[in-house]
């Protein structure tokens, strides 16, 4: 299976040029108790942030990177969290996606017959 | 004027023109002396290099100094001269507050011309060699004795007027002798270019404003954007950081859901709030992490970190 690309865009471009902000809404220095506490803060799964910003579907993102797609639901939705060796493979996609996905094109290819 | 070698001599017999003539012949020499100082250090500046640079030839330096020793006293005597006529006497007559003193002492020791890459090293290297160099030695002393004297003086009076008596003058000036030096040492190992002396000042100004609050004005909004608000792309850079780290902000209830953001944009972490709204996303704040929240991120992206 061939993938038409594995370029991606960034937010960027599309997000709003405005940064400007009342008062109100101000961050006050985050502690370690707003980290701890899922009633202030609740961690968005890492794969869910990865995928947002390589701006990719749950489907791409899982044939891009050979993650069974119905894991990956899982990992997002929290009802399963990676284990270790999981863990670590994310972070490698986060470090340098275009090159692991590249990687991945190149042995699927030489793979095929 | 203090005059070296056999320009001196006969001064009074020349005409004029011919004296401001050698005056310029004379300075060209220093100026081209401090260059090759900046460049080779003071013992491996020789009159060929000097004169090189100078464009002149080499016999003209011996109508003026007597060696290549005269010419490098001549030189730090000049850059002495000059820092006091800039600098210390312009501060020392301005007959206003001792605020605006300190101001314009800041503004003037750190003044382009004053404190350039070429000058600042220069005076460096003699600093550099004065353990070894009782003449560099007496001269280099007597000029920071000089410029101490009138800190000290300077932050006395200004202890009097803020009423700020509890303070120690011997102290802070001390501080603000080290902060400004600390700068110059800064100009002399940049390239010119490469001077942020708007960013100097404001560093000095910030140490004068900390230890006397309510005086030397208010911080400049420009500055405190520099320090905690991040400009829009940046915020945008960190959003689209791979390794970004986000949590869904459940303190707030009213204005939809928002997320917190610690990304990467150019070399610093910073934290954003954004809220989605049709599946963009609308940057709410932004502002540079703090030392704890870039911790975070690390050890969030530390490769084998649970």
């Amino acid at each position: 299976m061939k993938h038409k690309s594995i370029g991606t865009r960034t937010h960027s471009a599309r997000i709003e040029s405005r940064v400007v902000a009342p008062a109100e809404v101000e961050i006050p220095p985050l502690t370690a108790a707003d980290f701890k506490d899922v009633k202030r803060l609740r961690r968005v799964p890492r794969v869910k942030t990865l995928r947002r910003v390589l701006q990719l579907t749950q489907r791409q993102f899982a044939r891009r990177f050979q993650i069974p797609l119905a894991t990956l639901r899982d990992w997002e939705a929290g009802r399963a969290t990676p284990d270790a060796t999981a863990r670590a493979y994310l972070q490698v996609i986060a470090r340098d996606h275009e090159r692991i996905a590249a990687m991945l094109q190149t042995s699927e290819s030489e793979a095929a017959p | 004027m203090s005059s070296t070698g056999p320009s001196a001599i006969g001064a009074a017999h020349q005409p004029p023109t011919e004296r401001a003539a050698r005056q310029r012949q004379r300075l060209r020499l220093i100026d081209a002396c401090i260059s090759a100082l900046h460049i080779h250090g003071p013992s491996r500046t020789t009159v060929e290099k000097v004169v090189a640079l100078a464009d002149l030839s080499p016999g003209i330096v011996r109508f003026y100094f007597d060696s290549k020793d005269a010419m490098l006293v001549a030189s730090l005597v000049h850059l002495g001269e000059e820092f006091e006529q800039r600098v210390l006497v312009p501060v020392a007559q301005l007959k206003e507050t001792p605020e605006r003193a300190l101001e314009l002492l800041v503004e003037l020791y750190l003044d382009a011309d004053i404190a350039s890459t070429r000058k600042v090293s220069a005076w460096y290297s003699f600093w550099g060699e004065a353990s070894s160099r009782q003449e560099y030695y007496e001269i280099c002393g007597r000029q920071d004795d000089a410029f101490g004297a009138l800190v000290r003086d300077l932050i006395e009076r200004m202890i009097v007027a803020a009423g700020a008596t509890h303070l120690d003058a011997e102290g802070i000036a001390l501080g603000l002798i080290g902060v400004l030096e600390v700068l110059w040492q800064g100009f002399a190992f940049q390239s010119e270019s490469e001077i942020d002396r708007p960013a100097a000042r404001r560093g000095a100004m910030g140490y004068l404003r900390s230890v006397f609050p309510g005086h030397f004005g208010a911080a400049e909004p420009a500055t405190r954007r520099a320090k905690q608000g991040v400009s829009p792309a940046q915020a945008a850079a960190a959003l689209a950081d791979p390794c970004a780290v986000e949590w869904l902000d459940e303190r707030h209830s009213t204005g939809g859901q928002r997320t917190l953001l610690l990304g990467r944009a150019d070399h610093q972490v910073l934290t954003v709030l954004y809220a989605e709204r049709s599946g963009r996303p609308r940057i709410v704040f932004a502002r540079r992490a703090t030392a704890y929240e870039a911790q975070v991120y690390r050890d969030e992206n530390a490769l084998g970190a649970d």
